[in-house]
């Protein structure tokens, strides 16, 4: 019989002891080990000795009134239907502007081309946009709970990521290589979140979050983003 | 009682203020527990039970009605708390490389051994007994912390505290393994004192 080990008394002391038969059989045959397992059982009761912090029997509404305040900004604000189709409705208000402004154009006598400092103008602040709505994305993912159903983020992703794509082909060309290198980090991200499945898994949330934190992607395009403001644009 | 808590529940949702408030005052006491243990202080746990029902109430429209809003509600308050613990963790590391710059490095991972008692004649041996358990508890790490709090305080099996916290089976069992050795480090000596009353 395989001797036990501290493990072993642990689950035992739990309840989760696969065999606890057999823990019991060993334990009234050897003193020594029935001493270490009562050592276990004093160290895990004197555990019970960190007492918690006493709160009086109004904390639930002391709770409630610093909640309430806070909530009127939250609900809904995750699955709100404009904010779900923000990257759509943006890139339909573009695509729009962009048939409009080629039909007026070829009308226009003496259309004049709009200065390359203009147009990279518009592409940093439609590329700031975008980075701000992944900002929330991303944000949602690292601190949503895991039991919910995440098929609105997976909507969200995919348009985001179509929307990812267009955009670091764009600065790419426009030569705003390391913005272009902060859409190419995003990328897995949106791609993983929009393949994921509507109630993904723990763990593979978990693996989500961890990558958030390990890459700092958060902290990448919160700073691409606000570098993209025309005040101290630097990328 | 879990007919009119489904009821209340099934309000919040239609979003009826009054009975997230009613929510928010039956479970802020036992979250504030479960927070405190998890985090071990008390701003930290106050903000994480504040985070726990910010995260539910933009999430009730989401929750499945034929679930236990309780075990809905614990599951988010683990995650706040959880996170905010390791916040707690990173801020104490970069502290603590800045200090290990003045005393120099010992390269020694164990916890530390709780300061000499003071005497039982000045201090009750309880205190003392309080005192090395939160400093052991301070020892761990964010998960496995977590992972013993859900299994000693919370009395969930480890199959579940795996499923709530994404780990393996083995992972949980060892991050429980691990909170228990450090605590057994601390907490031996003073078990094992003919004085201790538990």
């Amino acid at each position: 019989m395989k001797p036990l080990e501290d493990d072993d008394l642990i689950l035992y002391l739990y309840g989760e002891s696969e065999d606890p038969e057999a823990v019991r059989r060993q334990l009234e045959s050897s003193g020594e080990l029935r001493s270490r397992c009562e050592t276990l059982r004093l160290v895990l009761a004197a555990v019970d000795a960190a007492a918690v912090p006493e709160r009086g029997e109004s904390y639930g509404a002391e709770v409630w009134n610093r909640l309430r305040p806070r909530l009127a900004e939250k609900r809904g604000r995750l699955l709100s239907f404009p904010l779900r189709w923000q990257p759509l409705s943006w890139a339909a208000a573009a695509l729009l502007l962009l048939a409009v402004g080629f039909g007026l154009g070829r009308l226009w006598p003496r259309p004049a081309a709009l200065p390359q400092a203009a147009r990279d103008r518009i592409l940093l602040a439609t590329v700031a946009a975008h980075l701000q709505r992944s900002e929330r994305l991303i944000t949602e993912v690292a601190n949503a709970p895991g039991s919910v159903d995440y098929s609105a983020e997976r909507a969200w992703a995919q348009d985001l990521l179509t929307a990812n794509r267009l955009y670091r082909q764009s600065v790419r060309q426009a030569g705003r290589q390391r913005l272009a290198v902060v859409l190419d980090d995003l990328e897995p991200f949106l791609l993983d979140l929009a393949h994921a499945s509507d109630e993904p898994p723990a763990g593979e949330l978990a693996a989500m979050r961890e990558r958030i934190a390990d890459q700092g992607l958060l902290f990448k395009v919160r700073v691409a983003s606000d570098r993209l403001d025309p005040r101290k644009q630097i990328l | 009682m879990e007919q009119t808590e489904a009821i209340v529940v099934e309000r919040a949702r239609k979003g009826d203020a009054d009975a997230f408030r009613e929510l928010v005052e039956s479970y802020g006491p036992k979250l504030f527990r479960l927070a405190w243990r998890i985090t071990g202080d008390e701003q930290s746990a106050e903000d994480a039970v504040q985070e726990t029902f910010l995260r539910a109430y933009r999430s009730l429209d989401r929750f499945d009605a034929r679930a236990q809003f309780g075990t809905w509600l614990h599951r988010i308050a683990v995650n706040a708390a959880l996170d905010l613990a390791r916040k707690q963790q990173r801020h104490r590391s970069r502290h603590e490389e800045r200090l290990d710059g003045l005393d120099g490095p010992d390269g020694n991972s164990e916890p530390p051994l709780p300061s000499p008692a003071p005497g039982p004649d000045r201090i009750a041996l309880g205190l003392e007994v309080e005192r090395a358990v939160r400093s052991a508890l301070a020892e761990l790490s964010a998960m496995e912390r977590t992972a013993f709090v859900l299994r000693h305080f919370e009395g969930r099996s480890i199959a579940e505290i795996c499923d709530q916290l994404g780990l393996g089976v083995s992972a949980g069992k060892q991050a429980i393994f691990r909170a228990v050795k450090k605590l057994r480090r601390v907490l031996e000596p003073l078990v094992q004192r003919q004085e201790v009353r538990l």
